[in-house]
């Protein structure tokens, strides 16, 4: 793929991102647990990871977090949610490069959405000094098997799509 | 899905396994009735309230000219009945009424926490992790 193919969907991803991140929060979702969320967005990231590789995806996670945190005007957001997200794309990375033989992408996901949480609450721990939000830990945990899944199913099914598009390049 | 792999099954199974541990872990610790709550922000206790108290009070926590935590003590329980951040995460977490348990607003840095007989909350959590 050319460079400039390449910047223009790096550039396309972090939009689709960005949508996802915000169109999320608005949506009402029951409460369950603080931090517990669909993670839409984990779909850019993850298909960047299998389609693009793991600079690119890592580059797209930074950008959205950073530039979702100015859209949404939450900085403190960043903090936490930033931390959840990079701890979440470094481990799906590690995982889908080393252990592609043994997990598919709904395993990846779920592992990301669980290490996504996992970032987040430690992030959160060191913010506020407390150890007491541990205590959702086991929520997350569940949270993120569910949320996880759905989202590597639609993975799944977007790789049928973006494999006959996507696949032809040269990753 | 029949395109999962043997490494995801045991991932979610082994994950299953972690979270319905640390649950029932959690959910064995003596319970204890609440003695206190203290109020905290940004590290700092600015107010406590014995328990059981035997009027219902409420107690405005300011964080700076626009913002604030509106609590509410009743009785053993506590609760955020009003607060000014976005995510009203405190709110949404109703009442608490177990040593150990916290309120927690991150955007104020705020925590309200239940603490029992013998202050032991944080040395649990500890264990626990």
């Amino acid at each position: 793929m050319s460079r400039y193919a390449h910047i223009t969907f790096i550039g396309v991803l972090v939009a689709l991102a960005l949508v996802m991140q915000l169109v999320e929060g608005m949506m009402p979702l029951p409460y369950i647990a603080p931090g517990v969320k669909l993670g839409l967005a984990n779909i850019v990231s993850l298909v960047a990871l299998v389609y693009f590789g793991f600079r690119s995806a890592l580059l797209i996670v930074v950008l959205r977090t950073f530039m979702g945190a100015f859209l949404s005007g939450r900085m403190y957001a960043f903090l936490y949610s930033g931390t959840g997200a990079i701890f979440s794309i470094l481990i799906m990375s590690y995982v889908f490069w080393h252990y592609k033989k043994y997990f598919s992408v709904i395993g990846i996901s779920i592992l990301g959405a669980v290490a996504h949480n996992l970032g987040q609450i430690t992030m959160a721990s060191l913010l506020i000094d407390t150890v007491s939000v541990f205590s959702y830990l086991p929520v997350l945990i569940i949270s993120g098997i569910v949320t996880g899944y759905v989202i590597g199913i639609v993975v799944t099914m977007l790789q049928k799509v973006l494999d006959p598009i996507l696949g032809v390049w040269d990753r | 899905m029949n395109q999962m792999k043997i490494g995801d099954k045991i991932l979610i199974v082994a994950l299953l396994i972690l979270a319905i541990g640390l649950f029932f872990y959690q959910f064995s610790k003596p319970e204890g009735v609440g003695k206190q709550v203290v109020v905290e922000v940004n590290g700092e206790i600015i107010k406590t309230f014995s328990l059981p108290q035997a009027e219902p009070i409420q107690y405005k926590v300011e964080i700076d000219e626009d913002d604030y935590n509106l609590l509410e003590v009743e009785g053993s329980r506590v609760r955020v009945l009003e607060a000014t951040c976005q995510e009203q995460v405190d709110v949404l977490q109703g009442w608490i009424d177990k040593p150990g348990q916290a309120l927690i607003c991150l955007p104020h840095k705020l925590i309200v926490k239940i603490e029992g007989e013998e202050n032991v909350d944080d040395e649990i959590d500890v264990r626990t992790f």
